[in-house]
């Protein structure tokens, strides 16, 4: 409004500006108000809303693929419809509930007593099969919605089970390498365009397969009460098979909580029995003490307190290291490991990684059960493989730095290349101690315990474990666990197997023996046989001859 | 002031014309939009279709039903060591030979057909066989009989 227009009304006195100017300041306010409320409304969450969304993100984790390490397909998620229920949209709740519990299985009451609560937000069923979808689909009732989310399904069923473990409804891993990777941040939310690589295991899905089929037989055939399985490439540390039976099928999530189907081979606490003889007579050779041809007597059971130790196949005479390994002394082993003495004993097992918990990429682990006080009973002991409890996988780390020229690889299950073995490797034998253990272990499966696990054309080494089991704190006669570790080719390893089997039962074909070499090595030889050229391993029928390093003989050869 | 008019009325259809293309574009934008859109959606269906197929080609591939129908269907048997030869252990080609020429050539056909004065092989043979000659016995019938050619066997 200007001053000089003419005719136009005289100018509003002082008064009545500063009223209009009032009136514009007070809209101003109100708009002001409102405009606010409507910023807030804007960003203050609804309730329902985030119930919604909330449900949305738990829902929609996306999971990396798992492959063998050929590529094949171990994990992988697929999708899978969910269905909700929003009951301020139902027109009748009664209806509906009766409907919907009949097509999903549901107690119509139940269902009622939930729509009626009044909530926005309602899950009915998830992972609905297509069938059950399109039935819910075609019932026609308004309020009931899908969402579809990702389910992990692993196709090969049992195969495959402790190394993978498992998830939860909402995608989480709970178990195996899939709580591991969630460890690792290897997932991603929904609306994330994250790229998930497929996650690469060192297994191999076809040895895999052979292990737990010789496993899942032998078990039957000796009457075992369970058995485990594991191969592995003892240059990288890799795992290429873990089979413990009974084992449960990672589809079926419930499954795998039975406590009886633990993982024998990772997180199973045994004493492993003679298969520690292999770690004792290490422990002397390296020290440079006691050599190869150093006698032990062996003539009569060793007194040590009020305990007498025994030899299962008593020789009556004073045996070298070549022969107690071969004849399976438990008292020469006992009388190599006093003259190294309990401390030397306690720091080279400690250096081989048998006194502390082994950590791989698998979350479950066990500490093994170490004596305390250690005296030189426990030494004596433990020298022929009782008294100390460890994990399988752990005993198979240190045979692995046995035989590999000395080196302790920490196990795992991801494929890794030798350069990075080396790198995470550990030199912790000599090398030369190494070539003499691969010499004690051809010479055991030529003339020893390790024989009947021989396979016409794989030049493999051995060492048997037959150990009683503790009941109610004393060891049981008849009860015993075995176990067989197979190298091969012995002179230049390229695999190592185990094979463990609980409480297996003497059987007329074995003249009612339940020792190692009977059940354990059968099914050794058996597997190697299987896996060798899926392994790619080539047979050679002319394996240079196993001379003991330094050309002497020092076994008597048995004819 | 009819240019500006003329003016006035140019614009005025430039501003229609300017509308129309401005729609067009708004709505061939709006199109796109939604086609893209729509084959996003596309594109996640048939990942989501792969991961499926594939984790049913894993499931129908899977080692232990792959062995059980080889033992069904297959006549195979498991692999033996000695089945397996490597190339270094092959022995080596043997240098090649024309063996129908050699043959040809130890019946040594060129050379000439020598004839053996007083010779008559035909006579020989006859001779040989006792049918003719100068002891005229009964060699034929003892033959025959060898044989069991005898007029009793034949006529039972």
């Amino acid at each position: 409004m200007s001053d000089d227009v003419p005719g136009a009304p005289p100018r509003p006195r002082g008064i009545s500006r500063h009223r209009i100017r009032l009136a514009t300041i007070g809209f101003a306010a109100i708009f002001l108000l409102i405009a606010g409320r409507l910023v807030q409304l804007g960003i203050a969450p609804d309730p329902q809303a985030r119930e919604r969304v909330d449900a949305e993100h738990a829902l929609s984790i996306r999971r990396p693929d798992i492959v063998d390490r050929k590529g094949r397909l171990l994990a992988t998620d697929i999708e899978s419809a969910s269905v909700f229920a929003d009951p301020k949209q139902m027109l009748d709740i009664d209806t509906a509930a009766d409907k919907l519990g009949k097509v999903l299985g549901l107690d119509p009451v139940k269902l009622r007593s939930r729509f009626a609560k009044n909530r926005g937000f309602e899950w009915l069923a998830r992972e609905l099969t297509p069938q059950q979808r399109d039935a819910v689909f075609r019932l026609g009732i308004p309020g009931i919605d899908f969402m579809t989310e990702d389910r992990r399904i692993y196709p090969n069923g049992p195969i495959v089970s402790h190394v993978l473990g498992s998830v939860d409804v909402d995608g989480h891993g709970i178990a195996g390498m899939e709580k591991y990777i969630d460890q690792i941040g290897d997932v991603a939310k929904a609306g994330d365009q994250k790229v998930l690589k497929p996650v690469r295991l060192s297994l191999d899905l076809d040895v895999q397969n052979v292990v737990r089929e010789e496993l899942v037989e032998g078990v039957q055939h000796y009457k075992a009460i369970a058995g485990a399985g594991l191969v592995m490439d003892p240059n990288t540390g890799e795992v290429i098979a873990l089979v413990s039976i009974p084992d449960f099928n990672p589809n079926d999530p419930a499954a795998a909580l039975k406590p009886d189907t633990i993982d024998r081979i990772a997180v199973g606490l045994f004493e492993m029995g003679s298969t520690f003889k292999a770690l004792t007579e290490a422990m002397a050779l390296d020290s440079g003490k006691i050599k190869m041809s150093d006698r032990f007597d062996a003539s009569k059971p060793l007194q040590y307190g009020r305990f007498r130790i025994h030899d299962f196949e008593p020789m009556h005479r004073a045996l070298n290291l070549a022969e107690i390994f071969k004849y399976s002394s438990n008292i020469g082993a006992a009388r190599i490991a006093m003259a190294m003495g309990v401390d030397a004993h306690k720091a080279f097992l400690g250096k081989m990684g048998q006194l502390t918990r082994l950590k791989t990429e698998l979350p479950e682990s066990a500490s093994p059960i170490v004596p305390h006080p250690w005296g030189e009973l426990n030494t004596i002991t433990i020298a022929f493989g009782h008294g100390l409890s460890v994990t399988p996988l752990q005993t198979m780390m240190a045979v692995n730095a046995l035989v590999n020229g000395g080196k302790l690889i920490t196990p795992t299950f991801l494929v890794r290349d030798q350069a990075e073995a080396d790198a995470v490797g550990k030199q912790v034998i000599k090398p030369s101690t190494s070539a003499d253990m691969r010499y004690l272990m051809r010479l055991n499966a030529e003339e020893g315990s390790a024989k009947m696990a021989n396979v016409p054309g794989y030049a493999i080494g051995g060492k048997t474990g037959t150990a009683n089991k503790v009941v109610n704190g004393r060891y049981a006669e008849h009860k015993v666990l075995t176990d067989f570790t197979g190298v091969f080719p012995y002179y230049a390893p390229r695999y190592v197997v185990l094979v463990l089997l609980d409480e297996p039962k003497g059987l007329p074909e074995t003249h009612g023996f339940h020792t190692a070499a009977w059940n354990s090595g059968v099914i050794t030889g058996k597997i190697i046989q299987r896996i060798a050229p899926i392994l790619g391993v080539p047979p050679d029928m002319s394996p240079p001859p196993n001379v003991p390093p330094g050309g002497i003989t020092l076994a008597e050869r048995t004819p | 002031m009819t240019i500006w008019r003329i003016l006035n009325v140019l614009a005025v259809c430039a501003l229609v014309a300017a509308a129309v293309v401005v729609y067009r574009i708004k709505y061939q934008a709006t199109w796109q939009a939604e086609e893209v859109v729509r084959l996003q959606s596309t594109i996640g269906r048939e990942k989501a279709n792969i991961a499926l197929l594939q984790a049913v080609l894993a499931h129908l591939e899977r080692p232990d039903r792959i062995e059980l129908l080889a033992a069904k269907y297959l006549d195979l048997k498991p692999f033996d060591v000695h089945q397996r030869e490597s190339i270094g252990q092959l022995p080596m080609r043997p240098p090649e030979v024309d063996l129908i020429g050699k043959t040809i050539a130890s019946l040594d056909l060129d050379a000439p057909i020598k004839a053996v004065p007083h010779d008559d092989p035909i006579a020989r043979t006859i001779e040989s066989l006792g049918l003719a000659g100068p002891t005229r016995d009964r060699s034929i019938e003892r033959s025959l009989k060898a044989l069991g050619m005898t007029k009793k066997a034949a006529q039972p």
